[in-house]
């Protein structure tokens, strides 16, 4: 092949379309709540094994994401109620300590559950490969970008259009001022942590077919969301969506050229060099926040 | 930011009970412990110096590291590599350990020093996963998957230290020093900027407190005890591989730190001799366990999330009220 470069940045369309989503979930909860939900991953792989048990029960594919979506994110706010809003009084740190406790919880109950042998889902659309104009693609690459893409539309429409999208900016900015006004946090905290586990269980009835279904396959999604958020600027969903497609293009092009064995490492010094040279992100616009103490 | 440093706080400790303390397990052991015993008390006093470590960066600083087991790894590597090639003496090793570590530990801080303190969990999470997947793939110096298994015996000053006792000596006693020093350095006035800084840095700043220095400092102290954790680590198994130093074992320490009570020394100890025994038993005998840890940690936080120090400080106010009326009546 002549040019490669073409080509791993279309193959990074489906995979950024996945940290894309992932990544959008860790955003809103962070950007709303200040908590860094440390089992987002994991709430991507119970997706996964959730749309897994209704599709064997018989549910047709689209159907059975949809179901794993509103059960993930209906679990998710009911774990905020109960394991995470007593905490905020004591700091964020306590809640994030909590989300880790929920990590190691929902990785076994995986395993309890289906088991550590890895399953199979079946993807949305083939993976026969296409040859347009010299690049190959297949359709199930661009199904995954383009829900990405849709879900992450959606919810910058929620944010930026409706009352309930104006209320969880204005929580994000200053919760005492967005009490004077009458807007109830807790609810919107509710609701960023539902929303969040919706689109991390769509991520993993996306991400599951090409990864395999295991306890552990939430950590490296988990990650790579959050690299994805943090390059497109925390709180940003179309930035997560730019920054996993930058993200899965790396990725391809370091296992291309340097080496397959630090493939996992290509994340973390992204993070870390957008870290130092932009910290809020490429498309984020609240650079003072980001480097205030 | 919220405050971190806890209201609770046990009375400080004189000088003088830490040889106590440390003379009464010592007593204890020679009378009740098998080797197998000691060497799990080994691993309560090495997890419990690198959690007192952590202590100095979440429990004073307010910042939350999850690099402190990456850090603990270079420690040890850096000890058992240097002695296995070069046959320093241990002590040498163990200066090794604490200067790899601390150096480390001062790179992390620098990176996160422009950003605000919530990216530095994020900048330690890149340094731990950066340091194992070193670990991992640079087979020929650390062993890769396989660990790395020729770590020469303990001794200091020609004196053999490789029997399980010996080494449980040694940790004991260097775990009480380090609660020691970290506890002197609690209440001196760089110990008080420390945790100003942890509760409010904008006030802190505003009183004419060096934040961005003390947590550097903080820092380079925590890494200094997590790189000596690493090096005893490696004498007491004569074995290191990139298994014992992932992410759950940073997350232990985290979980130590803020279960004993976040700031508090003694509930680090507490907390480090509860957790490492119930991480032995629960994570390796059962698959249930892990959800019984996992989900005991939400229970913990949402309960008590003072942690230890908050329980004995408020069953102390409890017995005192009870004796006041007692008293009276």
């Amino acid at each position: 092949m002549s040019s490669l470069a073409p080509q791993a940045i279309v193959s990074g369309l489906g995979t950024g379309g996945v940290y894309g989503l992932v990544g959008a979930g860790f955003s809103l909860t962070y950007r709303t709540t200040g908590v860094i939900n440390f089992a987002q991953g994991d709430l991507v792989a119970v997706g996964a094994y959730v749309a897994f048990w209704a599709w064997s029960a018989g549910v047709p594919l689209p159907m059975a994401l949809a179901i794993s979506a509103v059960l993930v994110g209906l679990g998710m706010g009911v774990v905020e109620r109960l394991a995470l809003r007593p905490l905020y009084r004591h700091g964020t740190v306590f809640a994030i300590m909590s989300t880790i406790g929920l990590s190691v919880a929902l990785q076994t109950m995986i395993e309890l559950v289906w088991g550590p042998v890895a399953l199979t889902l079946p993807r949305l659309a083939s993976a026969d490969v296409i040859d347009v104009a010299g690049v190959l693609v297949t359709p199930n690459q661009i199904t995954s970008f383009v829900v990405g893409l849709a879900l992450i539309i959606g919810l910058v429409l929620l944010l930026e259009r409706t009352r309930v999208g104006r209320g969880m900016r204005t929580v994000a900015q200053d919760r005492e001022v967005a009490a004077l006004f009458g807007i109830s946090s807790s609810r919107l905290y509710f609701l960023a942590f539902l929303l969040s586990g919706m689109l991390a269980a769509v991520a993993g009835g996306l991400a599951g077919p090409d990864q395999g279904l295991t306890p552990t396959m939430g950590l490296s999604l988990g990650i790579a969301g959050f690299t994805a958020a943090v390059i497109g600027g925390l709180g940003n969903p179309l930035g997560a969506l730019v920054g996993g497609m930058l993200l899965a293009v790396v990725e391809s092009l370091a296992v291309l050229y340097i080496t397959p064995n630090y493939k996992a490492a290509v994340a973390y010094a992204l993070l870390v060099i957008v870290l130092l040279v932009r910290p809020q992100g490429l498309f984020g616009e609240a650079g003072a926040r980001a480097r205030t103490v | 930011m919220a405050t971190f440093s806890t209201p609770y706080r046990l009375s400080a400790l004189t000088p003088l009970a830490y040889p106590a303390g440390l003379a009464t397990v010592l007593i204890g052991l020679w009378y009740l412990a098998t080797p197998s015993d000691l060497f799990l008390v080994t691993l309560m006093a090495v997890y419990a110096l690198a959690a007192l470590g952590l202590n100095i960066v979440l429990g004073m600083t307010g910042l939350l590291s999850v690099a402190q087991a990456a850090v603990m790894a270079v420690g040890g590597y850096a000890c058992a590599l240097l002695m296995a090639h070069t046959g320093v003496p241990f002590l040498v090793g163990l200066l090794a350990a604490a200067v790899a570590s601390g150096v480390l530990s001062a790179f992390a801080s620098l990176a996160a020093q422009r950003l605000s303190s919530h990216y530095f969990i994020l900048v330690t999470l890149g340094l731990a996963e950066a340091v194992s997947l070193t670990l991992i793939n640079e087979e020929e110096v650390t062993g890769g998957y396989n660990g790395f298994a020729g770590i020469p015996p303990l001794t200091i000053g020609g004196r053999d230290l490789s029997s399980p006792w010996a080494i449980a000596v040694v940790s004991l006693v260097v775990m009480f020093t380090g609660w020691y020093v970290v506890n002197a350095f609690r209440g001196a006035k760089i110990g008080y900027g420390a945790r100003a800084a942890g509760a409010d840095p904008q006030l802190a700043m505003a009183s004419g407190v060096d934040v961005a220095k003390l947590r550097f400092l903080a820092s380079v102290t925590g890494g200094v005890y997590a790189g000596v954790a690493g090096a005893i680590f490696a004498e007491a198994l004569q074995f290191l591989g990139p298994g014992d130093f992932g992410l759950d074992k940073a997350l232990l320490f985290l979980l130590i730190v803020v279960i004993g009570g976040m700031g508090s020394n003694a509930g680090t100890v507490g907390a480090a001799v509860l957790l490492t025994y119930l991480s032995q038993g629960l994570l390796h005998l059962t698959t249930v366990g892990p959800l019984v840890y996992g989900l005991g940690i939400m229970i913990i936080l949402v309960v008590a999330p003072g942690g230890l120090a908050s329980l004995v400080a408020s069953a102390r106010r409890l017995l005192r009220a009870g004796l006041r009326r007692e008293v009276r009546g």
